[in-house]
């Protein structure tokens, strides 16, 4: 067992953690039963040192709960982007970042591998192969950090000319653009980094529904939306309720739920026959499978099915999909914020006035359970309900009965109904 | 390209810091100057780390080599480096800024010249993402239009506002119909990726709390005024919290907890599970501003949540679940079913 480091090589375990200590936060250490209790440890503290102050701990009689308790909606930077800035490295990896770029400051012409490397030794009496330091010109030209050209048989390197400070120098408004979408989910970590490289704190801009704990899935969504975009089939490995298991298939686009910060892999799985949506926070990791020459055909099949879909599923091997109508009450006076709420939260399908305070929508779905939560967001606005199903509507039903006597001392002069339910 | 890499390292950040502050001074750092950045710059324990890869020991260089002894200074530590450590735009980054140059918000904060501009300086690089790989099912579809030219121009000058702490006169649609006028600071901006909205937060002259949808101002106007004393975001939202949390029991039932604890990820809350009956008691702290949205989510989950108090949000949920059983059970029975 090595000692205790703030730094780590992957983010697998890392998200699990952190993803159960933000999102369970009744679990005691016990509870936390993937690995040894060292682990559970060290994932805590590494935790704990990136959301410095946002930890609570309660004592319970089962143990120590530790949960990350923080309004979202009322911070200015996600901590979590600190996960990001804790990757593991060694001496000369840091060495040859500080020493080669003031090498480089020096010659803005550019050097070849073989002149960095005496420079090194001849500077700070640092000796390292050539080999070592033509891969790390090679990775920092990757990362755009420097420039290589080609002069005569040698590659030459000179430092980039851009940097943060010049960039927002040239575009001011830039700086409030990037405060901005450093906060916004997709790889907000990105101009967090153009951020703190300038020295910038996002000070003016908060994110209402702000669920920051999907960041930490942000690599897993690069590589897909890389291979989506490269028209790749890939594999991937998912951890489920069930286990560990892999898929194959044509990733085609990612879902993401507003109201839950959550995010869906859809992937065709020629095996099955049929569109499958996957969480990416259960997506461990995603392998390139090669060329997909059928993406742009599945992938226009996915368009023409979308609207079906109310939320990520297709349809599964239950019969849930069909027809529905459902029949909403207000009143167009005093209730218009109920009418504007059918309009602009409806999906496909359409919302038509069909009598007096009477507006109903219809639309086909693949699966009508999709819509339950989103329907008893309206109680007490549901005038009918058809085509969800015998099993969905009996219990939309018997879930209003059981609401009803779930708060029946709010209207005690009611009881009598709740005697006659039984 | 990669998100995670150890260019971006906090340690690094930290060693940066102590490069940059000896060369811009001229002048050796001291231990405790160093420590200080590395608490600044770096994580909670990295104190406890970075001082022995980063500080020489006598003669015998550090394991990072970047920093020598001075002589002349009892204590004191140089750069290795003759210059003073740079920040580059690194090729991700450039990818990221092409991807959310295709989104409308950009120009919020750019005019088409800009945009046009920083296109051609993106040229040479693809954006990090193709928007059109997202689908957000269930976003609102009443949002902002972002490229209305008085909705950026109303923006900006709410922007500036609120850098300057400078009063803005708006006009604005209120609720109740008509139009209003206030004289505003803005202390933040708020989006909402669900509402596609942005709402201002600011104070009014008389001291209190003001939230308004951008897309309801109609015109807004700087004035010459300067705010003397304006409460910290701090202050002002906990100003608008609830008095006391909602308290709210979740039932072992339709995966209801994973679901309420995903679902409410956003919101400051303490949870406690009782083990012997599964039930799960929470208390959710909110904006009391925001409380029929919370009841709203509350509602979604049907039975599986109670809401146990304040008295008054149980009484609304109570009066829908009424409502709606009158609706499915006109008779008063079961035989609506």
């Amino acid at each position: 067992m090595g000692s205790f480091s703030e730094l780590i090589k992957n983010f697998d375990k890392t998200r699990d953690y952190v993803r159960d200590f933000f999102i369970y936060g009744f679990k005691v250490r016990s509870e936390f039963n993937r690995k040894s209790s060292r682990t559970y440890d060290d994932e805590k503290r590494r935790a704990e040192s990136w959301l410095d102050g946002f930890f609570r701990y309660v004592n319970t009689p089962r143990g120590k709960q530790a949960a990350i308790t923080l309004d979202s909606g009322r911070i200015y930077e996600n901590p979590l982007y600190k996960a990001y800035y804790s990757k593991s490295f060694t001496d000369n990896d840091i060495k040859l970042h500080f020493m080669i770029t003031d090498i480089l400051a020096d010659f803005p012409e550019g050097l070849c591998v073989r002149e960095v490397t005496e420079k090194l030794l001849d500077r700070y009496g640092e000796f390292f192969d050539e080999q070592t330091v033509r891969n790390k010109l090679k990775e920092y030209a990757a990362e755009g950090i420097y420039i290589s050209s080609r002069a005569g048989k040698k590659d030459l390197f000179a430092l980039s000319p851009d940097t943060p400070a010049g960039l927002f120098e040239k575009f001011p408004g830039l700086i409030n653009a990037v405060k901005f979408f450093s906060e916004a989910s997709e790889f907000g970590v990105v101009g967090n980094s153009i951020l703190r490289a300038a020295g910038i704190k996002n000070d003016i801009f908060l994110n209402k529904h702000n669920y920051i704990v999907h960041t930490l899935e942000d690599e897993i969504l690069l590589a897909l939306t890389e291979n989506i975009s490269r028209k790749r089939f890939i594999k991937i490995k998912n951890f489920g309720k069930s286990g560990s298991c892999d898929f194959r298939g044509i990733p085609l686009k990612i879902y993401v739920s507003c109201r839950t910060g959550r995010r869906y892999l859809i992937m065709y799985l020629p095996d099955r026959k049929r569109f499958c949506s996957f969480r990416l926070d259960y997506i461990k990791t995603v392998s390139d499978m090669g060329e997909c020459p059928e993406f742009d055909e599945t992938l226009s099949d996915l368009a023409k099915n979308e609207d079906k879909a109310f939320g990520v599923s297709f349809g599964g091997s239950r019969d849930w999909g069909g027809r529905v109508k459902i029949v909403f009450r207000a009143d167009e006076e005093r209730e218009k914020h109920i009418i504007d709420r059918l309009y602009r939260e409806k999906r496909s399908g359409a919302v038509e006035k069909t009598g007096d305070g009477l507006f109903t929508y219809t639309g086909e779905f693949f699966d009508t359970n999709e819509m339950m939560s989103w329907l008893k967001s309206f109680t007490g606005r549901i005038v009918s309900v058809n085509g969800l199903g015998d099993y969905a509507e009996k219990r939309l039903r018997s879930d209003i009965v059981r609401m009803k006597k779930m708060y029946s001392d709010c209207f005690p002069e009611k009881s009598e109904l709740t005697e006659k339910e039984g | 390209m990669n998100i995670f890499t150890e260019i971006n390292s906090a340690y690094y950040k930290a060693a940066e810091a102590v490069l940059s502050l000896q060369t811009e001074q001229g002048e050796p750092v001291t231990e405790k100057k160093i420590t200080e950045l590395i608490a600044k710059h770096a994580f909670k324990d990295s104190g406890l780390f970075i001082p022995e890869k980063l500080i020489p020991k006598g003669d015998k260089p550090s394991d990072w080599g970047l920093l020598k002894a001075d002589n002349a200074v009892n204590g004191g530590f140089v750069s290795v480096l003759r210059h003073k450590p740079r920040q580059f735009l690194t090729a991700i980054q450039k990818s990221w800024l092409r991807a959310k140059l295709s989104d409308p918000k950009m120009r919020l904060f750019l005019d088409d010249e800009q945009i046009a501009e920083l296109s051609d300086f993106l040229k040479d690089i693809g954006p990090l993402y193709d928007d059109k790989l997202f689908r957000r099912f269930d976003i609102f579809s009443d949002g902002d239009n972002f490229l209305d030219p008085d909705y950026r121009k109303i923006f900006g000058l709410l922007l500036a506002a609120l850098e300057n702490k400078q009063y803005i006169t708006v006009e604005y649609l209120s609720g109740k119909g008509g139009n209003a006028n206030v004289s505003i600071v803005p202390i933040a901006v708020e989006y909402s990726a669900k509402n596609d909205k942005f709402r201002i937060h600011a104070v009014k002259q008389t001291g209190s709390g003001i939230v308004m949808n951008v897309g309801r101002i109609v015109s807004a106007e700087l004035t010459n005024e300067t705010a003397q004393s304006l409460p910290t975001a701090d202050e002002y939202f906990s100003r608008r919290r609830c008095s006391a949390p909602a308290v709210v029991e979740i039932k072992p039932e339709r995966n209801g907890l994973e679901r309420f604890m995903l679902e409410f990820a956003s919101y400051e809350k303490e949870s406690a599970l009782d083990p012997e009956t599964g039930m799960c008691r929470a208390k959710i702290w909110y904006d009391k501003n925001d409380e029929t949205e919370l009841l709203i989510m509350l509602l979604s989950f049907g039975p599986v949540i109670e809401i146990i108090s304040p008295k008054a949000l149980r009484q609304q949920a109570a009066q829908r679940a009424l409502r709606q059983y009158e609706l499915f059970f006109p008779e008063g029975g079961n035989n609506g079913e």
